[in-house]
């Protein structure tokens, strides 16, 4: 446990007289990709407001083992419209070396989006955009709230296979909410199970046993499933250049 | 023509060394959705200035007094219940409601009732002016030191909070921010106009820019135009400068506004 970046304590939380969060304890290791699941209305997104130092619980503590740098791709984001902001506005707010801004724009697929408005951008758009964001920050932990949102198939299998690539390239541990089995059984090192209070927590081929975790998701077994050469389609309207690592094609034009 | 000169340089310069900070200021307020606070704070400074002259305080903190007092009861009032621009709107009239009463009652303010009201730009001298313009830099300091985080925080608070940003403390320096802007303003423009100083070359700038520095340099240079036409015209006319300054803003968005809207009327035919 002392390895954790971050260590979260015996964590309650109330609101209007409500538990959102019973006793729950978590921790993040340092290159770790973890995806937290559970029903809605588990406390999920509490769960990972309270490890992002966005709300404070009524209960527990929070451990960080350095001074963290997070990065958060949130459900929601809605700027005003009364603020013009193209998406390089956004992406400038960060800084980081040229290399590595135009390594992450190539590789979210977001190199044609740069002068639009990011009040217009469709939601899958809107989605690679947040992520380019937060890894322009270097982040050691990177948040990721539900972010397969408006994005079709394709992209979130590539997303997917990106994401899975991060703590390698960038060195970042992920923190991911989802409600996409698939990418449990495949994508993660551990997955825990919310619902108010930590259900169960272990590897995904372990977790699928537990009954709890069949309680709320049923008994269904999801397979590993990994495709290689996932550059080899041809359906894709958009060139791409076979970059051996992961990465996302960028939206075909409609 | 030099009487006038005289009379019209010294509040010249005091509305375009204002501008300096109702640009950035005013674009700030759009984008964090806070223009009813600050019309709020705008017309509550007259009550400011009604309890400075009761406890024979300095203007400046009875205005100051007034803003702590407005960030109190807005704190008190918060409930779910109620939507926020309608209490604004609440506290607002109850401000200004109380603030002419009072100054009604004193014998000492009530001459000086319209120019708080709309303001006396032309009863700058030459004297005020380096105070104003040493406030207005420190004040363009702080605003400049917390831009980033104020960017951020208009664009997702979540996101911000998340990275770092301390939104209560940034919330708290633009209070105190607009709160700075209505001291010095009330004299230029009066406690009725003041909101729009900062929201009319902000919306106009708004129909112009790609990005938010275009929207402040926009703002910038259209609440300029706004001045310095208006004050001018004033002298011209013989009407009152506050009224002529905000006519011409509005003016401006005006002509702004419909351009934009024959172009792509043209564009689209």
């Amino acid at each position: 446990m002392s390895s954790a970046l971050i260590r979260l304590e015996n964590i309650s939380v109330q609101r209007d007289e409500r538990d959102i969060l019973r006793h729950v304890d978590f921790a993040l290791d340092a290159k770790e990709i973890v995806t937290l699941i559970g029903p809605n209305g588990a406390g999920k997104s509490t769960l990972i407001k309270i490890l992002l130092g966005i709300m404070s619980p009524n209960k527990g503590t929070v451990h960080f083992s350095k001074k963290l740098k997070m990065a958060y791709v949130p459900q929601k984001f809605n700027p005003s419209t009364s603020l013009p902001l193209r998406v390089q506005d956004l992406l400038d707010l960060e800084i980081c070396t040229a290399t590595l801004r135009e390594e992450i724009i190539r590789d979210t697929g977001i190199q044609k989006l740069q002068s639009s408005k990011v009040q217009q951008l469709s939601g899958g758009e809107r989605q690679r955009v947040l992520l380019a964001r937060a890894l322009l920050r270097q982040p050691d932990i990177l948040v990721l709230d539900e972010p397969m949102q408006g994005l079709d198939i394709q992209s979130e299998a590539e997303l997917y296979e990106y994401v899975r690539s991060l703590p390698e390239r960038y060195g970042c541990a992920v923190l991911m909410v989802s409600h996409d089995l698939q990418w449990v059984m495949q994508g993660t090192h551990r997955v825990v199970c919310l619902n108010k209070h930590i259900c169960c927590s272990g590897l995904p081929e372990s977790i699928q046993q537990h009954p709890e975790y069949q309680a709320i998701f049923g008994t269904q077994r999801m397979f590993y499933q990994h495709h290689h050469n996932h550059c080899g389609h041809s359906d894709h309207a958009e060139p791409c250049t076979h970059d051996p690592r992961p990465h996302i094609h960028p939206e075909p034009k409609v | 023509m030099m009487e006038w000169l005289q009379l019209l340089l010294p509040a010249w310069m005091m509305g375009t060394l204002l501008v300096f900070l109702t640009a950035p200021l005013g674009c700030l307020m759009l984008w964090r959705r806070m223009s009813f606070f600050a019309d709020t704070m705008a017309h509550g400074t007259l009550l400011g200035v009604a309890i400075a002259g009761v406890l024979h305080l300095p203007l400046w903190l009875g205005v100051g007094c007034l803003a702590a007092l407005l960030v109190a009861i807005l704190w008190i009032l918060h409930d779910s219940r109620l939507p926020n621009d309608a209490l604004l709107a609440l506290c607002s009239a109850t401000l200004l409601c109380s603030g002419l009463l009072l100054i009604q009652q004193l014998p000492s303010l009530r001459p000086e009732l319209l120019s708080y009201l709309f303001g006396d730009l032309l009863s700058i001298e030459w004297a005020d002016l380096p105070l104003f313009a040493v406030v207005i830099a420190a004040a363009l300091v702080v605003l400049y030191r917390s831009w980033s985080a104020q960017i951020q925080i208009a664009i997702d608070p979540d996101i911000a909070m998340s990275e770092g940003v301390n939104a209560h403390w940034q919330r708290l320096i633009f209070m105190l921010l607009l709160a700075l802007f209505t001291v010095l303003a009330l004299r230029a423009v009066g406690s009725l106009l003041m909101g729009a100083l900062l929201v009319i070359p902000a919306l106009s700038a708004r129909l112009l820019a790609n990005s938010p520095k275009q929207m402040v340099i926009w703002a910038f240079i259209l609440a300029q135009i706004g001045v310095t036409v208006g004050l001018w015209s004033s002298a011209a006319l013989d009407i009152a400068t506050g009224l002529s300054i905000v006519l011409c803003m509005s003016l401006c968005f005006a002509i702004i506004f419909m351009a934009q809207k024959l172009k792509n009327r043209s564009q689209s035919v």
